[in-house]
């Protein structure tokens, strides 16, 4: 059965692409989980779409249009956030629905059919390229550098900016290079999970973690795990079940959140019940 | 004696809009000085001059230079302003104030934890060492902030109301321990509560756009009006002669 499995080159490029976008999406996922921007998270990836339209329009590489569109919506909103020119959620809210107007117009406007709309909204892992493999591969070495060199001064940032800003003249710097990161992150995993299912891709693992620990140093490398197991089961289910791989990816993640929050649940319960029977034994 | 910190006549404030006026302190190893005035008087404003996180528009702030470096700061921001959800352990919110001296990689070696769980064991929060921030309660978390000031041996000590949102023994418990560090550190605390700091403080600065400084830890009514600091209204109610007299 396994020999099937990697008897087509683009399964094993598939297979490839999940390890690289666990340890993208275990690594930027916590980063926004932790500091809450999933919201702007969730922004940046739908902005994207515009870039993905003028791609097509324009005759370029669509990834590269949605990471510019990315990127750029990312410090777009962390300026216009940062300088209290507006609400940070409100300005989402517009970039949000700007960049996928731009795009369903500019797909509209590109003479012919367009193939891969589907893809580009729900994922297909399966049509991964090389090109994307060292994209994605360049993003994740990207990440582990970055969040391994500065850990404590990004994690002590997010925490308290006010205090981080006695013994560094760069917060502002980090809060900019962080965003592009992300941005940039985000957008390169669309073609694993999609414009709208990348995100919870991001999200879901994290989650799971943080059910059991509040630690930001164990959480980082526990989501990679999480992550890399449910994308991968994901992964293989849809390939024997014949079914999306994107949407198997997400229903997995779901699955084993809800799961862990059970074991969480009963956890407690058994916690509580020993305490109980320690207070009555007293 | 040289004083550790020096201001001079300095006008600060945010965009356009003054917040301190032509203000000038000078403070020394053994200060404990109480900062008190109005809501929006300037009190943060000042600490955050001290800290460098607003520079002076006209005047200048100076710190002591030993052995060719400025003295350490330690500094307690108000309470609101860390997110209490991010998920990081006390050890670690401890050690970020040791950050200054680290350089952007942060670096921590043996020593740097060996202070940390003994700046903890003093503060009475070892137990707490590897507990999420985020669970704490609101009297613990100031001691881990007090624990993050003082890791780096600071011979200025900056408080931002330390005691709001926190319950009375807690209040007692937190300047019984500071008090011990009086004459070991100078200590600069912004707070509402006149009467109950009049108890520990040796001095009092009272900030209302311009500055004050009362060389006396005993304050009457009449000079706070005198200093135009409208203080009492706020701090004690209708009895506060009785109250600032207690440690007569």
């Amino acid at each position: 059965m396994l020999h099937d499995f990697f008897e087509y080159g683009f399964m094993v490029r598939g297979a490839v692409a999940v390890l690289l976008s666990s340890i993208c999406a275990g690594i930027a996922g916590s980063y926004i989980v932790s500091r809450r921007i999933v919201f702007l998270s969730g922004g940046i990836t739908h902005a994207s779409f515009g870039g993905i339209g003028l791609g097509h329009w324009a005759g370029f590489n669509p990834v590269a249009g949605a990471a510019l569109f990315g990127v750029a919506s990312g410090l777009a909103a962390g300026y216009l956030s940062g300088k209290r020119k507006m609400s940070e959620d409100s300005a989402i809210g517009i970039i949000w629905a700007f960049g996928m107007a731009a795009g369903i117009i500019l797909i509209h406007m590109t003479p012919g059919y367009a193939p891969n709309l589907m893809s580009y909204l729900f994922g297909s892992i399966l049509t991964v390229t090389r090109g994307d493999l060292i994209a994605l591969a360049v993003m994740a070495l990207l990440l582990v550098l970055y969040f391994s060199l500065f850990y404590r001064a990004l994690v002590y940032m997010a925490f308290d900016e006010e205090y981080a800003r006695t013994w560094s003249s760069s917060v502002d710097i980090f809060r900019y290079i962080s965003i592009a990161l992300i941005s940039l992150t985000v957008v390169l995993n669309i073609r694993v999970a999609g414009v709208i299912l990348v995100l919870s891709l991001f999200t879901i693992p994290p989650n799971v973690v943080m059910l059991f620990t509040n630690d930001y140093k164990r959480i980082v490398p526990a989501s990679v795990a999480v992550s890399f197991t449910s994308v991968a089961a994901g992964y293989t289910l849809s390939f024997y079940l014949g079914i999306p791989t994107g949407a198997t990816i997400i229903i997995t993640l779901v699955v084993i959140y809800l799961v862990c929050r059970l074991i969480r649940a009963i956890i407690n319960r058994l916690g509580e019940r020993s305490v109980l029977s320690l207070n009555s034994k007293k | 004696m040289e004083p550790l910190l020096k201001i001079e006549s300095v006008t600060t404030g945010y965009e356009s809009r003054a917040v301190l006026e032509d203000i000038s302190l000078k403070v020394y190893a053994d200060d404990f000085i109480g900062v008190i005035g109005p809501n929006g008087g300037g009190k943060t404003t000042l600490l955050r001059l001290i800290m460098g996180l607003l520079r002076p528009w006209k005047g200048s702030v100076t710190l002591l230079r030993e052995n060719g470096r400025k003295i350490n700061v330690g500094y307690m921001p108000q309470m609101s302003q860390a997110d209490p959800h991010f998920p990081l352990t006390v050890t670690d919110v401890v050690m970020s104030g040791l950050m200054s001296g680290k350089g952007i990689t942060g670096r921590m070696r043996r020593r740097d934890r060996a202070r940390a769980s003994s700046i903890m064991d003093e503060m009475g929060i070892a137990h707490l060492s590897s507990v999420s921030v985020g669970g704490l309660s609101g009297g613990q978390r100031q001691r881990v902030f007090l624990a993050r000031a003082l890791i780096g041996d600071p011979r200025l000590l900056l408080l931002d109301e330390p005691v709001s949102f926190t319950d009375n023994e807690f209040e007692k418990g937190f300047y019984e321990k500071l008090y011990e560090y009086r004459g070991r550190v100078a200590i600069i605390m912004v707070s509402h509560d006149l009467g109950t700091i009049s108890g520990y403080v040796k001095s009092f600065a009272c900030v209302n756009r311009t500055l004050h400084y009362h060389r006396s830890a005993k304050i009457s009514e009449e000079q706070l009006r005198a200093y135009g600091c409208p203080i009492q209204l706020v701090a004690h109610g209708d009895v506060p002669h009785t109250v600032l007299k207690r440690h007569e």
